[in-house]
């Protein structure tokens, strides 16, 4: 979580950008977010949590809303989280105390 | 001298005469040639995401044929890991492998049991990898080692991947198991290769409505969240820190940068080959997709809360 918060900043957020994103995403406000938007967290939740009750219709939803190559990038993107996030918990890494992923880049004014 | 001028001239003629049989382009001969088969999972993410597929297929290789681990263990690994979370796929690979191994299906079921420590351990990290004690851990590392346990969390966060790869893209086992492709795929084929065309991200804009979250994360709102991060950053690794001249290999660049990220340092450290290749393939993802990074972070996010990572 901590990374993905340090790769949200890397992104172009600033901090209290991040901290309302996950604030509302914590508390389950998600009525915030396009419909697409909550197709793919829906997705995320359910593909991480219960992997095998994934069922036709998630997909087809998820196509639907994102059109079948960017559906791919999704399942692909979800499924290296939990990747990451099994390194992460299974060795208990500490998590670094700065951004280690560097400073977001900075927008060049027009 | 004429006579020499004319048999130089003659012998110039000949070589250049046709071949005695035509030689086709590669890509033609290839087409005529019966190519390795490939699993289906590579068949569905190559019309989409080609490259990727190819390193996927470097990776799975890696792990199934040359694992540092060892074919037998990392055949039991899997075969408990894509049990845990119902991938029968994952479960045909396995028992495919392990049968190549030597290994018998009763003795996959014996890893199995709960009172085997490593198998037990490898359906934690498959249901609940944040459930693992420090004195689970601590246990298997006297007898393994920091290298194997390294090597043993990356082979179960490897089946934690396809496994949710096979499920979401819905593979059915193949009647007979496609065994390791056995190839890698040089440049020029990764510049020949062209990624599809994505379609144009949906317009972001809110629509109010009732929200469509499907759990509950109240535990964790307020002042606990942070609470946990800040907790996650002293927590001591469960491994020792590999020196640095373990990272001897890279380059100067790269190994300052690793050496900034605990996860690289420790993956890179203990199980260079593993964690190279998962890059590899990942690395691929990100050039060939070039997904908007806020929004795959807002999905890393969710993951993570999901699995309760603070890491």
């Amino acid at each position: 979580m901590g990374h993905s918060e340090m790769l949200l900043a890397v992104a172009g957020l600033d901090d209290e950008q991040v901290r309302k994103l996950t604030a509302m995403l914590a508390r389950g406000e998600w009525s915030a977010f396009s419909k697409e938007d909550q197709i793919a967290f829906r997705f995320t939740h359910k593909l991480t949590g219960q992997p095998a009750s994934i069922t036709d219709a998630d997909v087809k939803e998820l196509i639907a809303a994102y059109g079948r190559h960017r559906a791919m990038d999704i399942i692909w993107y979800v499924s290296w989280c939990n990747y990451m996030t099994r390194v992460g918990d299974g060795l208990q890494l500490p998590l670094e105390s700065t951004n280690v992923f560097g400073p977001a880049p900075k927008k060049e004014k027009p | 001298m004429r006579a020499l001028v004319a048999f130089v001239l003659f012998s110039s003629l000949a070589l250049a005469e046709p071949p005695r049989f035509p030689v086709p382009a590669n890509a033609e001969a290839w087409k005529a040639l019966p190519n390795p088969p490939l699993p289906a999972w590579a068949r569905a993410v190559s019309a989409s995401l080609p490259k990727t597929a190819a390193k996927m297929l470097e990776l799975d290789d890696l792990h199934r044929t040359s694992s540092p681990l060892g074919k037998a263990l990392a055949a039991k690994l899997r075969w408990v890991a894509s049990d845990a979370v119902s991938s029968r796929f994952g479960k045909a690979i396995a028992e495919f492998d392990a049968k190549a191994a030597g290994i018998s299906k009763e003795q996959l079921e014996a890893f199995a049991d709960p009172k085997v420590p490593l198998g037990a351990f490898a359906r934690k990290m498959a249901l609940a990898a944040d459930s693992i004690t420090d004195a689970e851990f601590k246990s298997l590392l006297e007898v393994h080692g920091p290298e194997t346990m390294v090597g043993i969390v990356h082979a179960l966060a490897y089946a934690g991947f396809h496994d949710r790869m096979l499920l979401a893209l819905g593979c059915e086992p193949e009647k007979d198991p496609v065994p390791p492709l056995g190839r890698t795929f040089d440049a020029k084929w990764y510049d020949a290769i062209a990624t599809p065309a994505r379609d144009k991200m949906p317009d972001r804009t809110a629509v109010p409505g009732p929200s469509t979250a499907t759990f509950d994360w109240k535990d964790l709102t307020g002042k606990k969240m942070p609470d946990e991060l800040a907790t996650q950053r002293k927590r001591p690794l469960r491994v020792p820190l590999p020196p640095e001249d373990k990272l001897a290999f890279m380059t100067e660049a790269s190994r300052a940068r690793t050496l900034k990220i605990v996860w690289s340092h420790v993956s890179q450290g203990y199980q260079p080959k593993m964690t190279g290749a998962w890059f590899a393939a990942m690395n691929q993802m990100q050039a060939e997709a070039k997904i908007d990074q806020v929004f795959t972070n807002t999905l890393f996010w969710i993951a993570t809360r999901t699995n309760r990572c603070f890491y």
